[in-house]
């Protein structure tokens, strides 16, 4: 089993609506970009627009937060349906989600919430992919999340939930390194046991991202750059490929597109010239995400940019 | 605690969820949470037993662990709201903005795949809790209409911004427009464009909401009667003052009707009529600024 003719994209990084008019009037070169498909299927004004001309000129992975594999509510075929109509739309090389839920009884977190690791979800994740997969007419890619709780319902580890759902549905998976990292502190397991027990002949694409360190545990807060134990993972997990589609996450507080490129650029420097990872400024930083998680996935890109005032006369 | 639905890896996924969900998004925080009846209703724990269903880490507690989770879902939706509705935010301040909007999301929590209709009856909402609902109109105070109408054009403006507009359609031309005879114009039947929204205020809200996007600190504006048009022209939101006789003209458009049958509609509450040379004016100038789909 291969990669499913998913080819390897290079270093990219998130389409955000701060940068709209950046990569519009600069035409970066930028190997390719991931966009939060929800910020995008019900547009029909700039974003969209932007969106159109953008994949004219770059390749786009199209990145879910409200697909809510794992929830026990029935799945969404009004939201599979705009997405299906995106991707044909923007030709998106990919899909992807989260192994996770977002909500039940017909309401969304807006969080990624964990699923109890254990045979029971197994099946019921494995049955709402294939069936995904079937309706979107395409492999779906799936990402590991970040997790700050775990059920004493729990029979497995994360990664042998991975490698049975890979199998069993069929399915890609997106490895965020740095969601390995945080949940691996918060839950205590070893890091580099995950990553090596991953099916990588199936990681279609991974993630890299800061997080910040509140002292009992760590959160995604994808604020800054990338710490250097998760390059340490990167790194790890790039062995087991010739080469595999990297991204960026940095959702807020975010710097100015050049800063963000330069970013997922360290990857390609340190891979080739096989050099340590680099530092990061602060190691870890303590900061105000640690109350708040609250600059996650799905707020990006979700307003209008600052340069679209409105006027009136 | 009551296991009585047990599966093979523990209590029914739903019930599970049901009960997560139930702990993470009540406002009184965890605690109060895991006591609610929509919790205990699925899984019958206690603040002490709560950890035969979530377990500690070495660091944190089972309920801690929850509370990282509670704590995120309100400040994520507090966020997107305050950066959705920031003219808002300025108006009522830290306390009373999360005061309002915890109490709309508890009323209304969210249901969309996406965040862009968070606030979808926020406006509703407000005017149906404003503490002087029951009183006759002309007994009301006037602050709640402030915010009420604020809320209304920070919503319309999102919805303009993203919703359908006339990019790339051949509109109808104000020179083409002036070439009609007056017969011709009063036949017409304009049709508003999609993004097209018109409003009636009591406040001058669009031009607080401005201030404040602009980045100023403006006061409370005193009540002023005030008629404005929201639109889209080029991917740019654009706000315009009207006229009462403009705005009721405006009103009346729907693409079916004659011109003239709209002008004797709303003549009853607009005199004296505009004369049909004026209205072909306007009408340019509406087809310039994006207000018309057709004329
Ligand atoms: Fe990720």
């Amino acid at each position: 089993m291969s990669r499913f003719n998913y080819p390897n994209l290079g270093f990219g990084v998130g389409l955000r609506h701060q940068h709209f008019n950046y990569v519009l009037d600069n035409r970066p070169r930028v190997d390719w970009f991931e966009i939060i498909s929800e910020n995008f299927i019900d547009s029909r004004g700039w974003p969209r627009h932007v969106l159109a001309r953008v994949a004219e000129q770059y390749p786009v992975v199209m990145h879910g937060v409200s697909m809510s594999v794992g929830s026990a509510d029935p799945l969404d075929f009004g939201y599979l349906t705009r997405l299906k109509h995106l991707a044909r739309e923007i030709g998106a090389r990919w899909v992807s989600d989260h192994l996770c839920w977002t909500g039940i009884l017909g309401r969304n977190t807006h969080d990624l919430l964990p699923i109890p690791l254990n045979e029971e979800a197994l099946k019921h994740v494995v049955r709402r992919v294939r069936t995904i997969q079937d309706f979107l007419e395409r492999p779906l890619v799936m990402e590991n999340p970040s997790s700050y709780l775990s059920f004493a319902s729990d029979t497995m580890r994360e990664w042998e939930f991975l490698n049975a759902l890979a199998e069993e549905a069929d399915c890609g998976l997106l490895l965020d390194v740095n969601n390995v990292y945080v949940s691996s502190v918060n839950h205590g397991f070893d890091p580099l046991e995950y990553i090596e027990s991953l099916p990588h002949e199936r990681v279609v694409q991974i993630h890299v991202a800061g997080h910040t360190h509140c002292g009992t545990h760590i959160v995604d807060t994808h604020d800054g750059p990338v710490m250097r134990g998760v390059w340490e993972l990167y790194r790890l997990a790039c062995r087991h490929h010739d080469g595999v589609s990297t991204l960026l996450e940095w959702d807020s507080s975010l710097p100015e597109f050049p800063v963000l490129h330069a970013e997922v650029l360290k990857a390609k420097d340190y891979l080739t010239a096989d050099s340590s990872p680099p530092e990061s400024e602060s190691l870890e930083h303590v900061a105000a995400g640690c109350s708040a998680r609250a600059s996650r996935h799905a707020l990006a890109g979700a307003h209008p940019p600052h340069s679209s005032l409105p006027e009136y006369v | 605690m009551n296991l009585d639905d047990e599966s093979v890896g523990g209590i029914e996924l739903g019930r599970l969820q049901g009960w997560m969900q139930a702990v993470i998004t009540h406002p009184g925080g965890v605690g109060a949470g895991v006591a609610s009846p929509a919790a205990r209703r699925r899984v019958a724990v206690d603040a002490k037993s709560l950890e035969t269903i979530v377990i500690p880490s070495e660091t944190l507690t089972g309920a801690e662990r929850l509370a990282i989770y509670s704590r995120s879902y309100h400040a994520r939706l507090l966020q997107c709201m305050r950066e959705m509705l920031p003219a808002l935010y300025h108006a009522l301040g830290e306390g009373l903005f999360n005061l309002f909007a915890l109490d709309y999301l508890q009323h209304h929590p969210p249901r969309s795949y996406t965040l862009d209709n968070l606030a979808d009856r926020f406006v509703q909402h407000l005017a149906e809790t404003r503490p002087d609902s029951n009183a006759l109109p002309s007994e009301r105070e006037s602050w709640p209409d402030f915010i009420v109408e604020l809320v209304a054009m920070e919503w319309a403006f999102l919805k303009v911004y993203d919703g359908d507009g006339l990019e790339g359609r051949a509109l109808p031309s104000a020179a083409g427009i002036r070439a009609l005879d007056l017969e011709r114009i009063l036949e017409s039947r304009p049709a508003p464009a999609p993004c097209l929204r018109l409003f009636a205020f009591r406040y001058p809200v669009h031009a607080y909401m401005l201030a404040v996007r602009r980045g100023e600190r403006p006061p409370i504006p005193a009540p002023s009667e005030t008629f404005v048009a929201a639109t889209r022209s080029d991917f740019r939101v654009m706000l315009y003052e009207l006229s009462a006789q403009q705005y009721a003209v405006l009103k009346a458009f729907d693409g079916q009707h004659a011109l003239k049958d709209a002008l004797d509609q709303i003549g009853s509450v607009s005199s004296p009529r505009p004369h049909a040379a004026t209205i072909r004016d306007w009408l340019c100038d509406w087809a310039s600024k994006g207000f018309l789909e057709t004329v």
